[in-house]
């Protein structure tokens, strides 16, 4: 359940994908993200399909693992496809009730469907073949220029990292508090609203406070071996830009360059 | 009230390439009153067993049945029935704590079964007696004021509010000091026997374990492979090591001496016992020569 979370895991491997240049990886997916939300022609959607899938053969996941990921959005979509549908004005195409199904609402749940999807499954590629410290160095690297005018690069970098690490933690950290309170006679699936939220506590508070020994203990070891921002700070694994990173890159920037035309005519 | 396990199997994760077995073909049988050490190093799946014993996790194959009641097919309201009734202290229990007060969070167990007012007063005060705290100095402060080892009380006091039949506790001392733990264990013993429990102590240290069990069940990758009265598991001093477990010291001694030619009893636990025999030998030897 709770452990089936896949947002911010790193599986390793060795596949294309896991090879690329970490700040290759997050540029393209900026780019490619951007590209999702601005491509409605027919082509370009057919065309965003086969890319994510190409890019799936590339990067060597179970596709369990994948579908297990998109999980999440079934609850937003239940929320907000029926809003969508009955909600956009256009041509009807039945009444329901005092509400009116329109072949735009449907156009546009389905469209909003597949633009979620598309998101979580690019973000997923993303942090599925990253390990935490590439994704860091990534970012670092990415925002290295912003220095000059104060941008906290490497803290901000760093930051990230350590939260997109502490997901999984905070998942398993969940599920065991959950049963620990179970073994109480806790019940979470039943009961009234107040019970319910009085039970919820009960799992917040030790997550709460385990969240700030975590955090306390993770600064402490950090300061136990003095560390200290990102000055000079030399790297065990440099990445290298090569061909294939430059050829994504392309790649990216093309897929964008498709939807701003896509746009403008 | 009994356990019983048959053909019990595990798999996390199943379909994923996390997939990992943990429990794998047990079969396990622990009658009423019995004190078990259950003992296996990190990730030989005891602490998910003992899940399985209280409907917490369900089985991949195989079933378990509680004074005869197959848990798989209890549900709801039943499962808590059960849980009331299977009282399990999680590891570092502590950290499951989370009411403004002691009297809080130890009645939490039994107000969530529905238990009268008054009722719970009176259990929460014997609880917290039953593992050495004092009522009327902490029922009102809050638990995370308290120091460690009373913190880990409160929260096996809130397990033992609810009066369960069966105990299991999974590494009840871990992170004690030594006299925590003598302590821990002379209560539990004590509770076991005035209320005619049934306790499974979940352990990956078999000397502490082995003075206060009647019987050890060691297991090692998801499978059991020994089960019987502490002085016949420590005879089996050449599984104990490869499976990665301390053997007691006294057991390490007599162990190494019967190598030297020696032939001493090895299921001796305590040492005065193990001199005593140790001298035994010794005058003979020197009778001998």
């Amino acid at each position: 359940m709770l452990k089936d979370i896949t947002v911010g895991q790193y599986l390793p491997g060795d596949s294309f994908l896991h090879r690329l240049n970490p700040r290759t990886k997050i540029v393209v997916t900026t780019l490619l993200m951007v590209a999702i939300f601005l491509i409605v022609d027919g082509p370009g959607l057919v065309g965003l399909g086969l890319l994510l899938g190409l890019i799936y053969v590339l990067s060597g996941l179970p596709g369990l693992m994948l579908l297990k990921g998109l999980r999440p959005l079934v609850l937003i979509l239940i929320i907000a496809l029926p809003l969508q549908i009955l909600f956009t004005p256009g041509e009807v195409l039945y009444y329901l009730g005092p509400f009116m199904v329109t072949r735009e609402g449907i156009y546009q749940a389905s469209l909003l469907t597949y633009r979620l999807a598309a998101l979580i499954m690019l973000t997923s590629f993303l942090t599925l073949t990253t390990s935490p410290v590439a994704l860091t160095d990534g970012l670092e690297r990415i925002l290295k220029p912003l220095e000059k005018i104060r941008v906290p690069a490497h803290e901000l970098a760093l930051m990230s990292t350590i939260a997109l690490r502490f997901i999984p933690i905070f998942a398993e950290e969940a599920e065991k508090i959950m049963k620990a309170q179970k073994a109480r006679g806790a019940d979470f699936d039943s009961g009234n609203l107040l019970v319910r939220v009085r039970n919820l506590v009960s799992i917040l508070v030790p997550l709460l406070i385990s969240a700030f020994r975590r955090a306390d203990e993770l600064a402490m070891a950090m300061e136990a071996r003095c560390y200290r921002g990102g000055d000079n700070r030399t790297r065990l694994n440099l990445w290298r830009m090569r061909l294939p990173d430059y050829l994504t890159l392309i790649l990216g920037v093309g897929v964008l360059t498709y939807a701003l035309l896509g746009r403008i005519y | 009230m009994s356990i019983f396990v048959e053909d019990l199997t595990h798999i996390y994760m199943p379909g994923t390439p996390f997939e990992t077995k943990a429990l794998d073909g047990i079969n396990l049988r622990i009658d009423k009153g019995e004190m078990i050490g259950l003992i296996g190093p990190t990730g030989c799946g005891k602490s998910t067993i003992i899940q399985h014993f209280n409907g917490l996790l369900k089985p991949t194959a195989g079933r378990i049945q509680i004074d005869g009641l197959d848990l798989s097919l209890m549900k709801g309201n039943h499962l808590r029935k059960l849980r009331q009734k299977v009282g399990l202290v999680f590891q570092f229990p502590e950290e499951q704590l989370f009411e403004q007060t002691v009297f809080e969070d130890i009645s939490f167990g039994p107000r969530n079964l529905g238990v009268a007012q008054e009722e719970i007063a009176e259990r929460v005060r014997w609880a917290m007696e039953v593992v050495g705290l004092d009522y009327d100095e902490l029922y009102h402060r809050s638990p995370f004021n308290l120091s460690g080892g009373q913190m880990r009380r409160v929260a096996i006091a809130g397990v033992l509010a609810m009066r369960p039949q069966i105990l299991i506790l999974d590494e009840p001392t871990a992170g004690l000091d030594p006299q925590g733990r003598d302590e821990l264990f002379k209560q539990i013993r004590c509770l076991w026997r005035k209320l005619n429990l049934t306790v499974v102590l979940v352990s990956h240290h078999l000397t502490e374990v082995a003075t206060h069990a009647d019987r050890i069940v060691v297991m090692h990758q998801g499978k059991i492979v020994l089960d019987g009265k502490p002085g016949r598991v420590f005879e089996k001093v050449d599984i104990l090591r490869e499976i990665g477990l301390g053997v007691p010291m006294v057991t390490d001694i007599l162990s190494h001496l019967n190598q030297r030619g020696w032939s001493l009893p090895v299921d001796v636990l305590t040492e005065e016992e193990a001199a005593i025999q140790i001298a035994k030998q010794w005058h003979a030897r020197q009778d001998l020569s």
